[in-house]
C-alpha cells in the first residue's frame, strides 16, 4: 500500500477516450489549439505542415456499401512510459538535448521549446505522428497575436511541439490548491479538449488514483490502446465495443493480419501528421 | 626600440588571458544561447488577470452561451457555459474558433464606402455619422417607389430584427427576408395539423426520447442546437434515414440508405407499415385526432412499404423492422430536416413527419414532437407572407432596386446557381452590415459594419428545435476590437432619420430592455430567459378537448425529384456537413480549418466522395483530378473514394468555396452551395433543393 | 621570398639572446602583455557590461519604505488572486483607491496623478525580476507551499526609498537583475541572481532533486 501523503505521491495522468462515442466534430482540436497557441498556415489542408496537437483520424471497416462502418479516432501525444513507466518514451530516448523529458511525478512527456534545436530524432522516433516541426515563425495574421494565451509560450521556428497535456492547467490548479492549503481534485485539472469534447468522449484523470473516473475505465473490457505491442505504454487508452475498431489499435502488417475480412480497417486520408 | 612580432605576440596572449580572465566570454555564450531561442520577433503574450466573461454565440442558430476567458483586455478563449441547458460547458470548434474571427484578417476595419469597381475591394472609410447620412439617403430616395427594398435578416425574431422590420415600413416595404430553415415548413405543416398562433414553433423533446428516427437530419453534424445533438446522437438509440453513411449514420443502431431526396416517402411507408400492422398508438389516434381514415386510405393505397420500394429503394423488410422499433419505443420521435436542417423541406413531407409522430401519438408529449410557445417580446413583429417567392425574386433579375444584409451573406448563401450569383450581383445597390468581408460585403457598395458577438449586448432568440422557447443575451466581454457599431444602435440613428416615431428610443440598450420585457431580468442577470413547456400545462391533451391533431394528406409531392438530364448528369449530387465547416453566413476561422479532413479539403482542393464502384465505372481513382458539373455550375474537385456512399451518388462537402473573408478560407475548396440549384415547392415557394443531378469528368 | 628573408631574420635573433640588451627587450615583451592583459581585463569587467547592458528610468519614482509605512504590509499591494495566481506588480485600479487625488508634494506623485490617474493609463513599470516568457514560475508554490520569504528572491527591495534604473541585457532582452549586478555572476545573497542554475541548485537542496523540465517551464 502506498503510504505517502496525497499530494507527494507520484501521478500518473491518462486519457480514456470512448470511441463508441466520438462523433469527430473536432472541437477538441480547435478547443486545444486555441488553448495552447498552436500555430496556424493560410493553407491548413496542407497536412504535412499542418500542426494539431490533437488530430482526429477517420478509419473505416473497410466493408462494402452498405456494411461500411466509420470510427473516428482522436490522437493526443500518448505521453509514453516506457516499459514499467521508467521513463523510457520513444522520443525522450533520442532526444540529444534534454528538450523532451519524462516527469515521474505526473507521467506526462514534455517539450520544452528554448532547449530544442530542432532535430527532430523524436519526430521520426514517435510511432504515433503526435509531434509537429516548425520550419517557420509563426505568422499571427492581423490582430490574432492579441488572443494568444500567456500560458503557453508562443513557438519559434525550427522548434518541435507537441501535446502537453495541458500542463499549464495543472500548474494553475495547483496555485489555487496551494492558496487553499489542499490538493488538486479531479476535475480542476482536465485538459481543454476533455473539457470542450460535447460527446463526453474524453475523460481525463490519475490513472493510479482509484477515486478519478480514468482508473476504473481503463480496466474496462472495451479498452485498449495504440500500438500495444510496441511496449510504449501510452498514457491514452481507448475504448470500443467493435472489434474492428480495437485491431486496427495495432497496426498489422499485411503478413500477419488479412486486410479484408473480419478485423481488416483502412485508414481514411492521404498522411501527413 | 623596435616592436616586432615578439610584442605583438605578448600583446595578444596578455588580451587573450585577459579576456578568458573577464567575464566577457563566458556571459557572451551564455547571452548568445538565450539569444537564439528568444528571438525578438516570437510573441510574448501579456499576463494580467484571468477571468471569464459571459455571452452568447450567434454563428448559427444553436443558441450556446459562452465563458469567454480573458487576460486582461484581451480575448484568450472561447469555452461552452456550464449554466446554459444547451451546451453545458461544452462547444463546437466554430463557437471556440471565434477569436480569431474577432481579431482576424476578415474583419472590417469600420464603415467604408466602395470607392473602384463592384468587388474590386477598393473602398472609402467614412465617418460614422457620414455612412449613416448615406443610408438614410439611399433609402428615402426610393421611399414610397414601386421600386422593391430589401432587407435579408440573419433572425426572424428579436430586437434587431423588429428594428430592420421597422426601417423597412418606413420606406415602405415589407421584404423583410430571412433565410428559411426546416423550421419554416414545419412551422407551416404544424399550422395545418395543430394550429399555430404567430410566434409559435416547432420543437423536439430528444432529451426526453428513447428512440430517433432521423429522416436525413444529420444528429451528430450540426442539426438543431449542435453541441446538444452531438449529446445526443452520443447517448440515445438511432435509426437513421439517408444515402451517404455519415457520422450520425455510423453511430446509429439501424441505417437506412434511402435513396437521396426520398426521406419523406421512406417516413410515409413507415406509416403504412404501422396502420398495416396495426402498430399505431390506437388510442391516441382514436381520442385526439381527426381525419385518420382518409388518411389511412390515402396512405395504403400509395405508400404502402411496396409502392415506396421503387422511388426509396428500401426493402419493405427494412421498412417492417423500422416500423416495428418505432412503434416499439416508449417515446419515440421522428425528426426531419436534411444535414443541418438549414435548407427547408417539402410541405408534403413535414406533413408526413408530423403524421408519422402522431400515429405514435408522439406529439404533444414528452420525448415527442411539441409546439413551442411564442418568445414574449414586448414588441411584436409581423411574420412575412409569401417568404418564399420574394426570396426567389431577390435572385432573379431586375427585381430588387436595394439589398442590405445583416448576417445571412446572399451571395454564399444564396447563390444556388451562375445565374442566382448573376442576379445578385446586379442589384444596382447593396448594403452590408456584416463585421466581416463576407461575400456579400466585398460586393456591397456601402458597409455599416456591426460588432461580432463577443462585442455587444444583444438578445439572440434561439430557432432550433428545441422543446422551450429560449433567449440567450450576446454580451460585450471586449471593447470594439475595430472602428463597429451595433447595428440596433445604427438603425435606430438611421430610422429617427426616416421616421422619428417609428424609433422613440434614445439608445439601443433602453428599447432592448423594453423589447425584452418580463425576460430582462432573467436576460441581464443569467444571460438567458426559458419559457415554460407549453404541453405540459393543464390536462388538456389527456383529455382530448383542444389541441386536437389533424391529419394531413399533403397536396403537393413528398419527393422532389433532382434537377438535370439524367444522361448527361448520371450521378447524383449530395452534400455533406460537418460540424467542422462553418455552412452559414460566416465561414471557418483559421484554427478550424486546420480540423478540416484531408478527404474533405486538401492542398486548397475539395474533395468529392464517391463509391469505389461509381468510380470504376467512371473511371475514376483515388486521388484523381476531375471536374464535377451540375446544371448550374462546375468546379474542379478531386476524387476520394468512400465505400459508405450509395454507388451512384456523389458527396460535396458543404461549406468551402468562399471567395471573400482572408487568405485562411477564402479560395479554399468549391460551394456545394454554388451547383446545388433550385428545387420549389409549389406549397411553400421555398428552395427545397437537397441536390442535383451531376457528372463527374477526369481533368 | 620575403618568407625566405624573415625566417633568416629570427634565426639571426635567436642565435644571438642572452645578452642584456635582450633582457631588457624580454622586459618590452611582458610590458606589451601587461597592457593586453590590463586592458582586456578592463574591457571584459568594465566596458562589456557597460556596453551588454542598456540603462533606462522607471517612469517615475516609488518609494517602498513610504507604502510599507502606509498600508502596512506588502501583501496589500502584492497579493495572491482568488485563483492563486499571483498578481505582482500592482495595477492602476489599486493605486487609485489611495491615489484618486494628489497626495503630499513629491515630482513623482505629480507624474503619476496627472500622468496616469487622470488619463486612465497603466504605469509601464519595468520589472525587475520578470523571468523569460518559457518559464513559469508560481509564487504559490513558493511562498504558500515552501513558506518562502519574498526577500530570498527579492532581497531587500522592500525597504528602498527609490527605484534603481532599470537595466536591460541588450543581448537577450532580460533585465539585469536575473544575471545579478556583478557581471562575473558571483552571488552572495540569495536574491543576487535568478539563472536556472539557481532555481535548481535551491530545488536539489530543499527536494532533492532539480524537478523536471515543466516543473518550471511552459
Amino acid at each position: 500500500m502506498n503510504t505517502e501523503p496525497k499530494e507527494t505521491r507520484a501521478k500518473k495522468f491518462g486519457m480514456v477516450i470512448d470511441l463508441d462515442k466520438c462523433t469527430g466534430c473536432g472541437s477538441c482540436m480547435v478547443a486545444c489549439s486555441s488553448e495552447n497557441n498552436v500555430p496556424v498556415r493560410k493553407d491548413e489542408s496542407d497536412k504535412l505542415l499542418s500542426a494539431t496537437w490533437i488530430r482526429v483520424y477517420r478509419i473505416t471497416n473497410g466493408k462494402e456499401f452498405p456494411d461500411t462502418e466509420i470510427c473516428y479516432f482522436p490522437r493526443p501525444c500518448m505521453h509514453c512510459g516506457g516499459k514499467n513507466d521508467d521513463g523510457h518514451s520513444p522520443c525522450v530516448s533520442v532526444c540529444p538535448a534534454t528538450a523532451t523529458d519524462y516527469d515521474h511525478s505526473t507521467g506526462i512527456v514534455s517539450q520544452i521549446y528554448t532547449r530544442c534545436f530542432g532535430c527532430r530524432y523524436c519526430m521520426a522516433a514517435c510511432p504515433y505522428h503526435a509531434r509537429y516541426f516548425n520550419w517557420w515563425d509563426p505568422i499571427w495574421p492581423a490582430k490574432i497575436e492579441e488572443s494568444l494565451s500567456p500560458d503557453v509560450s508562443p513557438r519559434m521556428r525550427g522548434v518541435v511541439e507537441k501535446c502537453s497535456f495541458c500542463f499549464h492547467r495543472y500548474q494553475k490548479a495547483k496555485d489555487k490548491a496551494y492558496i487553499e492549503e489542499r490538493d488538486v481534485e479531479e476535475m480542476e485539472y482536465q485538459t481543454a479538449c476533455t473539457q470542450a469534447c460535447p460527446s463526453g468522449a474524453i475523460t481525463f484523470g490519475d490513472l493510479d488514483n482509484p477515486d478519478h473516473a480514468v482508473y476504473t475505465l481503463k480496466q474496462d473490457k472495451r479498452a485498449f490502446r495504440l500500438l500495444e505491442r510496441l511496449h510504449t505504454n501510452p498514457k491514452v487508452y481507448y475504448l470500443s465495443a467493435r472489434s474492428w475498431v480495437k485491431r486496427a489499435g495495432d497496426n498489422y502488417v499485411s503478413s500477419e493480419e488479412p486486410t479484408k475480412g473480419p478485423g481488416a480497417y483502412k485508414l481514411e486520408g492521404h498522411g501527413g501528421h | 626600440m623596435k616592436i616586432n612580432r615578439r610584442h605583438f605576440l605578448a600583446l595578444g596572449m596578455g588580451a587573450t588571458a585577459g579576456t578568458m580572465l573577464s567575464p566577457l566570454p563566458w556571459k557572451l555564450t551564455d547571452d548568445a544561447s538565450i539569444w537564439t531561442q528568444n528571438w525578438a520577433w516570437t510573441p510574448v503574450p501579456e499576463i494580467g488577470e484571468s477571468y471569464y466573461a459571459g455571452g452568447a454565440c450567434t454563428l448559427c442558430p444553436g443558441g450556446c452561451s459562452l465563458s469567454v476567458r480573458k487576460v486582461g483586455t484581451r480575448v484568450v478563449k472561447i469555452e461552452g457555459n456550464e449554466e446554459s441547458p444547451i451546451n453545458t460547458g461544452d462547444l463546437c470548434g466554430v463557437g471556440i474558433s471565434a477569436t480569431q474571427l474577432l481579431y482576424g484578417p476578415s474583419r472590417i476595419e469600420g464603415p467604408m464606402i466602395r470607392a473602384g469597381k463592384r468587388g474590386e475591394g477598393k473602398w472609402r472609410r467614412l465617418s460614422w455619422e457620414g455612412a449613416e447620412a448615406q443610408l438614410a439617403e439611399k433609402l428615402s430616395a426610393l421611399s414610397g417607389s414601386k421600386k422593391s427594398v430589401v432587407a435579408l435578416s440573419a433572425s426572424k425574431q428579436g430586437s434587431v430584427a423588429l428594428l430592420i422590420q421597422r426601417l423597412l415600413a418606413a420606406v415602405g416595404s415589407d421584404r423583410f427576408l430571412t433565410l428559411p430553415s426546416v423550421h419554416d415548413t414545419l412551422e407551416a405543416a404544424m399550422a395545418l395539423t395543430m394550429g399555430r398562433e404567430p410566434g409559435e414553433g416547432v420543437g423536439f423533446d430528444t432529451e426526453n426520447t428513447d428512440l430517433i428516427l432521423s429522416l436525413g437530419s444529420s444528429v451528430a453534424e450540426g442539426w438543431g442546437s449542435p453541441v446538444r445533438m452531438v449529446k445526443t446522437a452520443a447517448a440515445k438509440t438511432m435509426i437513421q434515414v439517408e444515402p451517404r453513411l455519415s457520422t450520425t449514420a455510423s453511430m446509429a443502431d439501424i441505417w437506412v440508405p434511402a435513396k437521396p431526396g426520398t426521406e419523406g416517402v421512406f417516413a410515409l411507408s413507415v406509416a403504412a407499415a404501422m396502420i398495416q400492422e396495426k402498430l399505431y398508438d390506437h388510442l391516441f389516434v382514436a381520442t385526439a385526432t381527426e381525419g385518420f381514415d382518409a388518411f389511412s386510405a390515402w396512405l395504403l393505397e400509395n405508400y404502402t412499404p411496396k409502392k415506396a420500394e421503387a422511388v426509396t429503394g428500401v426493402s419493405p423488410a427494412l421498412v417492417k423492422k423500422v416500423a416495428v422499433a418505432f412503434a416499439g419505443a416508449r417515446r419515440p420521435v421522428a425528426i426531419c430536416g436534411r444535414g443541418k436542417g438549414d435548407t427547408p423541406i417539402s410541405l408534403a413531407e413535414a406533413l408526413s413527419v408530423f403524421a408519422l409522430n402522431a400515429l405514435k401519438g408522439s406529439v404533444q408529449r414528452d420525448g415527442g414532437l411539441v409546439k413551442v410557445g411564442a418568445i414574449p417580446y414586448t414588441l411584436a413583429m409581423a411574420e412575412t407572407d409569401d417568404l418564399g417567392a420574394k426570396l426567389a425574386a431577390v435572385t432573379e433579375k431586375g427585381r430588387t432596386e436595394l439589398l442590405m444584409d445583416w448576417g445571412t451573406n446572399p451571395f454564399y448563401t444564396l447563390a444556388t446557381s451562375q445565374e442566382a450569383a448573376d442576379a445578385l450581383a446586379a442589384i444596382p445597390t447593396i448594403i452590408s452590415f456584416s463585421p466581416y468581408m463576407d461575400e456579400t460585403a466585398a460586393m456591397a457598395d456601402l458597409i455599416l459594419p456591426d460588432h461580432t458577438h463577443l462585442e455587444k449586448i444583444q438578445d439572440v432568440p434561439v430557432r432550433a428545435g428545441l422543446e422551450r422557447p429560449l433567449v440567450t443575451l450576446a454580451q460585450p466581454a471586449v471593447d470594439p476590437v475595430m472602428t463597429t457599431k451595433h447595428t440596433g444602435e445604427m438603425l435606430i440613428s438611421v430610422g429617427k432619420e426616416l421616421d422619428a416615431d417609428a424609433f422613440p428610443w434614445d439608445d439601443y440598450e433602453s428599447y432592448l430592455e423594453e423589447s425584452c420585457g418580463e425576460m430582462w431580468e432573467a436576460l441581464s442577470e443569467g444571460g438567458l430567459w426559458q419559457g415554460d413547456i407549453a404541453w405540459k400545462r393543464g390536462l388538456e391533451r389527456m383529455l382530448g378537448t383542444s389541441d386536437r391533431f389533424t391529419f394531413v394528406i399533403p397536396e403537393g409531392p413528398v419527393f422532389l425529384s433532382a434537377n438535370g438530364d439524367a444522361s448527361r448528369y448520371p450521378l447524383t449530387l449530395v452534400p455533406r456537413s460537418s460540424l467542422r465547416i462553418s455552412s452559414g453566413a460566416v465561414a471557418d476561422a483559421p484554427f478550424t480549418m486546420k480540423t478540416i479532413e484531408d478527404t474533405v479539403l486538401l492542398k486548397g482542393v475539395s474533395l468529392v466522395e464517391m463509391n469505389p464502384v461509381t468510380a470504376k465505372e467512371a473511371g475514376l481513382h483515388e486521388g484523381d483530378t476531375a471536374t464535377l458539373t451540375t446544371s448550374f455550375g462546375m468546379v474542379p474537385v478531386k476524387v476520394t473514394l468512400f465505400d459508405g456512399v450509395m454507388p451512384g451518388v456523389v458527396a460535396l462537402s458543404k461549406g468551402l468555396g468562399h471567395t471573400a473573408f482572408d487568405e485562411y478560407i477564402g479560395g479554399k475548396g468549391s460551394s456545394y452551395t454554388a451547383l446545388s440549384g433550385a428545387m420549389v415547392d409549389s406549397a411553400t415557394g421555398f428552395n427545397c433543393t437537397w441536390g442535383a443531378r451531376a457528372s463527374l469528368k477526369r481533368g | 621570398m620575403s618568407l625566405t628573408g624573415e625566417k633568416q631574420t629570427g634565426r639571426e635573433q635567436t642565435g644571438s639572446s642572452g645578452g642584456p640588451e635582450e633582457k631588457g627587450a624580454s622586459g618590452v615583451v611582458a610590458l606589451f602583455f601587461i597592457v593586453g592583459l590590463a586592458a582586456s581585463l578592463a574591457i571584459g569587467w568594465i566596458v562589456f557590461p557597460k556596453l551588454l547592458y542598456s540603462k533606462s528610468e522607471q517612469p517615475f519614482d516609488f518609494s517602498h519604505v513610504t507604502h510599507a509605512d502606509a498600508v502596512g504590509d506588502c501583501e496589500s499591494c502584492h497579493f495572491f488572486r482568488e485563483d492563486g495566481s499571483y498578481a505582482g506588480v500592482p495595477t492602476l485600479e489599486q493605486c487609485i483607491e489611495c491615489h484618486e487625488e494628489v497626495q503630499g508634494e513629491s515630482e513623482a506623485e505629480r507624474v503619476f496623478v496627472e500622468e496616469y490617474v487622470a488619463e486612465g493609463r497603466e504605469v509601464p513599470w519595468k520589472s525587475y525580476s520578470r523571468q523569460p516568457d518559457c518559464v513559469f514560475f508560481s509564487h504559490a508554490a513558493h511562498v504558500k507551499g515552501a513558506q518562502m520569504e519574498c526577500a530570498e528572491c527579492h532581497g531587500d527591495i522592500g525597504e528602498s526609498e527609490s527605484l534603481k534604473p532599470y537595466e536591460e541585457n541588450k543581448l537577450t532582452g532580460y533585465s539585469r537583475d536575473i544575471w545579478g549586478s556583478n557581471i562575473s555572476g558571483m552571488k552572495e545573497n540569495s536574491w543576487d541572481r535568478m539563472k536556472m542554475e539557481d532555481c535548481g541548485a535551491c530545488h536539489k537542496e530543499t527536494m532533492g532533486s532539480k524537478g523536471a523540465c515543466f516543473q518550471c517551464h511552459k
